[in-house]
């Protein structure tokens, strides 16, 4: 019964059937006769606006974290959004926070097909969830903020379980200025990358935009390669030599900006392997498509 | 009634007086400290502190401020289970809280695999109280404090009920040993989209079990009343807490508002200042206490 009530809340196309069809609508959910009766004499109208309300209630919750993007394609997004509600019921067991970021990854597939879009709305899809992500998503890790951490070169950096990292077509911090000022102008390709780090007790959340060799250093920050691993990595990367110097100070600085975590040098067995993009239980992957 | 679990949570008469106090909101954080003063408590959304255990921090610095109760929003108290995982999740804010009772509302929120988003009405059947009652029974033992359990608003009653949502929450606190979380505002909606005299409703209730109040104000849409927190209290909703107040002594009273956020404070704090009047009408006259 309740599993029926739940789906005519949050399914159109259900209620549609039940009104034209309710016997073939009700099988499947195995109601008694007093049940079924329960079921067909429900006030349409009222379980209509009831069911609007829900999905309102929703589309607040999702405009409310993706503001840019509403304003960058407005009737595409609502239309998207529509698509979104009609196929997936929120789950249950499953945080407000994750329906909504599964709305990012949706949007950004679905407005990357979708005519007559700006070419670099989906990179704002993709910062919104950065932020959003960033902001709502703590995972408890290691506090590396208390004071300046040490890295030698037999170090094994990895990503921060609250850090995010996202790749961009464009120039997202330019694009977010231009919205944010009411402009929409043209722009070209200029592909850069954000890593953000969520707020803990001791420190702010922060956006860093970082350069190219800082992403191939960050890359390789698996936990599992120590730092001297990590140079040559890099230097295979780049096709040269020298930079020792450059990678160290790219990965301190990190650590100290509460990015990386610094395994302890004398632990054997390590973490679990983990590159940037091996997500936990309801971590987004944000650098699941960015290259 | 079940007297291992009544020993477990303790019972209602017990319970302090709180006075009149405010929904707390992030977007109202400051105006609310500034105004410590003229709040007696404030009532936390417990899920706003379950995914980010920094918030538990937040919770501990307000607690220091204000006597703090949690109320949740997803227990879906009259589902056919209840889910462990998110009940020894809320028993860490209800015990970070040390509130001396938790409060939810009487209604469903989650089906098998289904997240509703909103609270939804349950069937007022024999088979369902049954049902939660023992969902009633397992959150206060979970939780070791009483749970008060609040009438939710309906847009439409589920057909073929056997009892109304009055007989089914007064046979509910019977049975379980719980309080009321009494919403004023959602009985004056539902009197008026459903045309019931309210006071009737009132009189049918048990209302030496209400432990707490709430009050909001909501707007019109298509000829129905909605329940939304973002008006001041209507009217009707004050004469409700009048006629209460003239029948019981309040104990605790909640201002919710949660959207469309007035200007000033003041349109809010006024409002808190008014239903204390009555929380302290009997105070006064027969003190509250052992």
């Amino acid at each position: 019964m309740q599993a029926c009530l739940a789906r005519l809340y949050l399914d159109e196309l259900f209620r549609r059937l039940l009104a034209r069809d309710p016997e073939s609508a009700l099988q499947a959910y195995g109601l008694s006769a007093e049940e079924e009766a329960a079921i067909r004499e429900l006030d349409a109208t009222r379980l209509e606006f009831f069911a609007t309300s829900l999905k309102n209630k929703r589309r607040k919750r999702i405009a409310r974290a993706f503001p840019l993007l509403f304003r960058v394609a407005a009737d595409e997004v609502e239309h998207q959004y529509n698509r979104y509600h009609a196929l997936y019921m929120p789950k249950s067991r499953r945080s407000i926070h994750q329906d909504v970021l599964d709305f990012g990854e949706f949007i950004e597939d679905s407005l990357a097909i979708a005519p007559g879009i700006p070419p670099w709305a989906c990179d704002v899809a993709r910062y919104e969830r950065l932020l959003y992500a960033t902001t709502y998503t703590h995972q408890a890790d290691t506090d590396t903020s208390s004071g300046a951490t040490t890295v030698s070169i037999s170090s094994r950096p990895r990503l921060c379980e609250d850090a995010y990292v996202a790749e961009f077509q464009y120039d997202i911090a330019s694009i977010e200025d231009a919205l944010r000022d009411g402009e929409e102008r043209g722009l070209e390709p200029s592909p850069c990358a954000i890593v953000s780090r969520a707020k803990t007790p001791t420190a702010e959340a922060r956006v860093l935009r970082i350069n190219g060799p800082t992403l191939a250093v960050l890359r390789h920050c698996d936990g599992r390669q120590r730092l001297e691993g990590i140079i040559t990595e890099v230097e295979a990367d780049f096709g040269t030599t020298g930079l020792k110097q450059g990678v160290f100070e790219a990965v301190t600085r990190l650590a100290n900006a509460n990015v990386l975590v610094i395994e302890p040098e004398a632990s054997t067995t390590g973490p679990s392997p983990r590159s940037v993009a091996d997500a936990p239980h309801e971590r987004p992957t944000l650098t699941r498509e960015c290259k | 009634m079940n007297p291992e679990n009544q020993a477990t949570a303790g019972p209602l008469s017990s319970i302090p007086a709180l006075g009149s106090g405010i929904g707390f909101r992030r977007e109202l954080k400051q105006d609310i400290l500034d105004a410590r003063d003229e709040i007696d408590f404030i009532e936390v959304v417990t899920e706003q502190y379950l995914t980010d255990s920094n918030q538990l921090t937040e919770l501990e610095e307000l607690r220091d401020i204000f006597p703090i109760v949690p109320h949740g929003v997803r227990l879906s108290i009259g589902s056919a289970a209840l889910d462990q995982e998110y009940l020894r999740a809320i028993k860490l804010v209800s015990d970070t809280c040390r509130a001396p009772y938790y409060s939810e509302h009487l209604a469903v929120t989650r089906a098998p695999g289904i997240e509703i988003g909103h609270l939804s009405p349950l069937w007022f059947t024999e088979a369902v109280l049954e049902q939660t009652v023992n969902n009633v029974l397992r959150v206060q033992d979970t939780l070791g404090k009483p749970l008060i359990l609040e009438n939710i608003t309906y847009l439409f009653d589920i057909p073929r009920a056997t009892m109304t949502q009055t007989e089914f929450l007064g046979r509910l606190v019977e049975s379980t040993g719980c309080g009321i979380l009494l919403d004023l505002t959602n009985l004056y909606t539902n009197a008026t989209n459903h045309d019931f005299d309210p006071l009737a409703a009132l009189d049918g209730l048990p209302l030496d079990k209400v432990v707490q109040l709430h009050l909001a104000g909501g707007y019109w849409s298509q000829g129905i009343l909605i329940d939304a927190h973002c008006e001041p209290v209507a009217q009707g909703t004050w004469a409700l807490l009048e006629a209460l107040a003239n029948r019981v002594q309040v104990k605790a009273c909640i201002l919710e508002h949660d959207d469309n956020f007035p200007d000033h404070f003041s349109v809010l704090s006024d409002q808190v200042r008014r239903a204390r009047e009555f929380v302290e009408r009997r105070r006064v006259e027969e003190p509250y206490g052992p």
